[in-house]
């Protein structure tokens, strides 16, 4: 994983592959080279937030120390960064309590998919807007896919721009400008079916919230442009977390794709939980007699065959990095081993680090 | 496990769901396995679940459409964009112009953006599979399931999934649609099993230990916990200690006996991953003993195999028949 001169490190991966662990990981790196470093992470485990001293609430702050080096880390609040957002570009205190009084606002976060990983994106560039970081590492909102990320402002705008939701939505609005006009009798159909499964009183809140959102829409959209120009500034770097599966490797392989045509930077690919194999084997039959001898030759017997099953899992871990390296030979893989215990403290975090070290 | 495994198959409906990265694909697909042994018809559905199924099974991709496969069971992939275009189409006669609103994004803002809407067309699903077929008859041709097993959300979505139906029975006040989510609501809660997908260490077993009680909380019945991928005693019996006392040079010394050359740092380094096997094995007993305070629980092996396929899941559902 290269650093060097990443001010930024986006750190993507689909949930479950050690992606925090990974970036807490690389903050501690990054630590031990600069000043001020800090890691915004959102909803972290407990017991990596106990092992590590990160806080848990959305918003909470706390400073990590351990061998010799400290940072922030601070805990991504989706519904304050939203707030925040429509505070700046509301325009007038009116349509701000319009929008902040909403219900279907009120639970966007919840509910609309893409607002975690938008709200990530916007916090981070009010943190790198600031001069008081020298290096700010980004554990990306747990998703399904990596890609999810890539996709979210875009998915924003169109939701909050979508002129096909708004014709949706026409009976629900009061003060549209937009009449009847243009609107098919189908469509109409639609919109009341809708109305009927999902329930008027929903569709009349979101109907509402998109009206009050017209007007800052513009200034929004302008705003997302600008945090995609962050993410593709030199001094940004993606690391991808991926699991040692084809499954999970077949994605970081379309993400990594995704990456350049966007004009984004990859500062690097993490197998995570790697099994490597261990050079002593002993062949089959020397296995067997001694699993027929005294108490030490079975137990030596027993650590023999563990050899064994670690080599057949490197084997299929291997197997499933290979369409990876054919399709990107250019890029190297850095591998962490599978760790005998789970992460505990800040010192087997170094661990981790070590190996992701060039 | 012999015999006092708790039976999983008693419901109409087994919901399988977990953390990410435990393994609940595979589990789920052991089930729908397992199931098929005893049970006619079977379907093993993905919710959202973008081919997981598909390719663990290696087949072609289902899409909304049921697909028989050779292992006993159908398989089908649920989305909340094509569970709403087929509702429209089975109780307003809306396809077509579901789907030219479809090309116009429409149906995909609709899903994406009403909170819970997308969960409650994929619950009603289930119910289109199970129940609605018996209650409207032959007219669609379509024999309704014994059972379907469910690769479900992740636990954190699990629950706004599980409590989507009640949640708009409590909106939809009159009609058809109350009347199909109050039906909805009870296939979930009254005849639908839930399993927990976990792995053997802290962060799987913490985040499970939270979902049973949540579930409870929301009265859902208890869980059934699999815990998946558990290593297996790494020294066989009494050998234990000697192994743990075991030094590097004796070993180099023991396999120079059998023909074997070692170097000492090599001896070393096996030495250090048995002991650490050893540590993490009895760690994973705790784990598991916790987790049995909870709720029921199954235990499945970690597999040593050089590929995951349905070589896998198979062995995988002989575990869950037991």
């Amino acid at each position: 994983v290269k650093l060097d001169g990443k001010r930024i490190v986006v750190v993507c991966g689909a949930g479950g592959v050690g992606k925090t662990t990974v970036s807490a990981a690389i903050t501690l790196r990054l630590a031990s080279e600069r000043e001020r470093v800090t890691i915004l992470a959102v909803d972290p485990a407990k017991r990596l937030a106990t092992a590590l001293g990160l806080p848990r609430t959305p918003g909470g702050r706390a400073t990590v120390r351990g061998n010799g080096v400290a940072f922030e880390a601070q805990i991504l609040d989706t519904k304050r960064t939203f707030d925040h957002l429509v505070e700046q570009h509301a325009g007038s205190p009116e349509r701000r309590d319009r929008i902040l009084d909403n219900r279907f606002y009120q639970r966007i976060a919840d509910t609309l998919s893409g607002t975690h990983e938008y709200m990530a994106m916007e916090r981070l560039y009010e943190l790198a807007a600031t001069e008081e970081w020298d290096g700010i590492v980004i554990d990306t909102p747990p998703t399904r896919s990596a890609l999810s990320f890539l996709d979210a402002p875009k998915r924003m705008t169109d939701f909050l721009g979508g002129q096909m939701l708004r014709w949706l939505l026409w009976p629900y609005r009061r003060g549209s400008r937009l009449g009847l006009k243009g609107m098919s009798l189908g469509a109409q159909a639609f919109s009341k079916t809708v109305g009927r499964i999902a329930g008027n009183e929903l569709l009349r809140d979101l109907g509402e919230f998109l009206a009050a959102f017209e007007g800052m829409y513009a200034g929004f959209k302008e705003r997302a442009a600008r945090v995609l120009d962050l993410l593709r500034e030199e001094h940004t770097g993606f690391v991808v977390v991926t699991a040692p599966e084809s499954g999970s490797l077949e994605e970081a392989a379309r993400f990594v794709d995704r990456l350049q045509p966007a004009g984004m930077h990859l500062a690097g690919v993490v197998v995570n939980r790697w099994h490597h194999a261990l050079s002593l084997r002993a062949p089959e039959a020397v296995r067997t007699r001694l699993a027929a001898g005294t108490a030490e030759e079975r137990a030596a017997a027993a650590a023999l065959e563990a050899a064994e099953r670690l080599a057949a899992i490197e084997e299929r871990e291997a197997r499933a990095t290979t369409p990876f390296t054919q399709r990107h030979p250019e890029i190297p893989l850095t591998f962490v081993p599978q760790l005998p215990l789970d992460i505990h403290d800040v010192a087997s975090l170094e661990l981790v680090a070590q190996h992701l070290a060039p | 496990m012999a015999g006092s495994n708790p039976d999983l198959f008693d419901r109409t409906v087994l919901v399988v769901s977990g953390k990410g990265g435990v393994g609940k694909t595979v589990v789920a697909a052991a089930c729908a396995r397992a199931a098929a042994r005893r049970r006619p018809r079977v379907i093993l559905a993905e919710v959202e679940g973008r081919d997981g199924l598909a390719r663990l099974l290696r087949v072609p991709s289902p899409g909304f459409e049921e697909r028989r496969t050779n292992f006993g069971h159908s398989i089908l992939s649920i989305t909340g964009r094509d569970a709403l275009l087929e509702y429209l189409w089975l109780f307003f006669r809306m396809k077509a112009l579901a789907r030219s609103l479809q090309r116009a994004k429409v149906v995909e803002a609709t899903t994406e953006a009403i909170p819970g809407f997308r969960d409650v067309m994929a619950a009603g699903k289930l119910y289109e599979l199970t129940g609605w077929r018996s209650v409207s008859g032959s007219s669609s041709g379509r024999v309704p399931y014994d059972l379907v097993v469910l690769d479900a959300p992740p636990t954190g979505q699990l629950l706004p999934f599980l409590q989507s139906a009640s949640a708009y029975r409590d909106l939809i006040r009159g009609g058809r649609p109350h009347r199909q989510l109050v039906a909805i609501d009870r296939l979930v809660r009254e005849d639908s099993r839930i399993v927990l997908v976990a792995a053997p260490e802290e962060m799987s077993v913490a985040e499970t230990l939270e979902t049973v009680q949540a579930l409870g909380e929301t009265g859902f019945p208890a869980p059934v916990i699999v815990v998946n991928q558990l290593l297996p005693p790494p020294f066989p019996h009494g050998a234990r200690a000697a192994g743990l006392r075991l030094e590097a040079s004796a070993l180099v010394e023991m396999l120079s006996r059998e023909g074997v050359h070692a170097e000492a740092d090599e001896a070393e380094e096996l030495l250090r991953m048995i002991r650490d096997l050893d540590a993490r094995h009895h760690e994973e007993r705790r784990l598991v003993q916790r987790l049995a305070k909870a709720a029921p629980v199954l235990e499945l092996p970690y597999l040593f195999t050089p590929s995951f396929g349905p070589a896998e899941v198979e062995t995988l559902s002989r575990g869950i028949a037991a």
